[in-house]
């Protein structure tokens, strides 16, 4: 009798360590002293700006940007001094690999503004998927079209072409086109730093004042970086933000592969 | 109390986490484990017909302090020094034009359908003064 019970219990075993396994293998390396170092440099950092923006709320005291030019300049800091900028990016990359994979699991927080405001978006359900789907195109379209114009390389192509979803699909998606993963990360968060810095100009310029109308402009093209900003002024805006972003994604990340088949 | 209430909450997520990455390598579609373990957590929601303390909590401090998350892709990009020498300005360029088209192009359009379906939801929308 025990022997039926545990036969029957062992595919869950097996798959349960396969998982664990294929888990294990994905992860990157523990850092190491220096890598551990940036660690706590990052942390500071970003508790730094964090407590500016909280005083000074502006558009200038971003937190992403304060902290950022201020490890940028570090690590050239620490890149020059070891006369070595790539050793030092190296070194700060084994506390920033650990982050990375962190923002898989953080957008699962998005559920919140999304349960919250889920009346609000019923709504709106209709027009808020044309205009998605619109604002999807027209910023993948119209960025191709332009480096296309200036005789961009076919990477360029490919890295603009993710920079509107939130990073983990977007570098999930440059390791299976000819992209490259880490700098498609990169411009899709320079991508959402350069859109919610600019957003709140372009809606007066262009008269945009209902919060979902808002809210879906940053979660189509500023992703996850746009969001939460949104999310410390103004919740309802920024489960159509949330949204936004996570059907974005899910779009590009279907749609894309298929227009690499048909015209690449 | 509240801090261990946020931890209750943390560990919720890294469950629904797994959940996610579980569903994800047992259907094999390229949506990350993420967007399963929202979706999950979103169903749980609806069905509890509310948000637990705890992971509202931690949902609040997840989303408030996900720019730390990003900031290891922002400064990695001096790896790329060689690449954006001839590439960096096409892209720069492409992408600043290509955002303001997009938030404008998505904003107007919502509003507009808004505002032609259902005149009655204008009295609902508020003027939006930030930054």
């Amino acid at each position: 009798m025990p022997d039926i019970i545990s036969d029957s219990f062992m595919p869950i075993w097996v798959a349960c360590e396969n998982l664990l396994s294929r888990v294990m293998t994905q992860l990157p390396p523990l850092p190491q002293e220096a890598g551990l170092a940036w660690g706590l440099g990052l942390v500071l950092a970003y508790g730094a700006a964090h407590v500016l923006y909280t005083r000074w709320p502006s558009l200038w005291t971003n937190p992403l940007l304060v902290a950022g030019l201020g490890l940028g300049a570090l690590v050239l800091g620490v890149g020059s001094w070891q006369q070595n900028l790539d050793l030092a990016l190296a070194d700060f990359m084994q506390a920033g690999d650990w982050l990375l994979l962190l923002l898989g699991p953080a957008i699962i927080a998005l559920a919140l503004p999304l349960y919250d405001h889920l009346d609000k978006i019923k709504n709106f359900a209709a027009p808020f998927f044309f205009a998605l789907i619109a604002g999807s195109v027209a910023s993948v379209g119209v960025a191709l079209v332009l480096a296309w114009l200036l005789a961009a390389s076919e990477t360029t192509l490919w890295l603009l072409s993710t920079k509107s979803i939130t990073s983990p699909m977007a570098i999930q998606l440059a390791r299976v086109l000819p992209s490259d993963p880490l700098l498609a990360g990169s411009l899709v968060v320079i991508t959402g730093l350069f859109g919610s810095l600019v957003a709140m100009r372009v809606f007066r310029v262009f008269n945009i004042h209902s919060k979902p109308a808002q809210g879906l402009a940053i979660g189509v093209v500023a992703h996850g970086i746009g969001t939460s900003l949104l999310w410390r002024r103004d919740p309802e805006a920024a489960a159509f933000a949330a949204l936004a972003l996570v059907v974005n994604g899910l779009l590009t990340v279907y749609l894309l592969p298929v227009f690499y088949i048909l015209f690449a | 109390m509240q801090a261990l209430k946020m931890g209750c909450g943390f560990v919720l997520l890294a469950i629904y986490f797994g959940l996610g990455a579980a569903v994800q390598s047992l259907t094999g579609l390229p949506v990350p484990a993420g967007i399963w373990g929202l979706v999950m957590l979103f169903i749980s929601f609806v069905v509890l017909q509310k948000v637990p303390e705890s992971l509202r909590l931690a949902c609040d401090f997840m989303i408030r302090h996900m720019p730390f998350l990003f900031l290891p892709a922002l400064v990695s990009i001096m790896a790329y020094r060689a690449f954006l020498k001839t590439q960096g300005l096409v892209l720069l360029l492409a992408m600043i034009i290509s955002t303001i088209i997009g938030l404008a192009l998505a904003g107007l359009i919502f509003e507009k359908l808004v505002v032609k379906k259902r005149p009655e939801q204008e009295t609902t929308v508020k003027e939006t003064e930030l930054s």
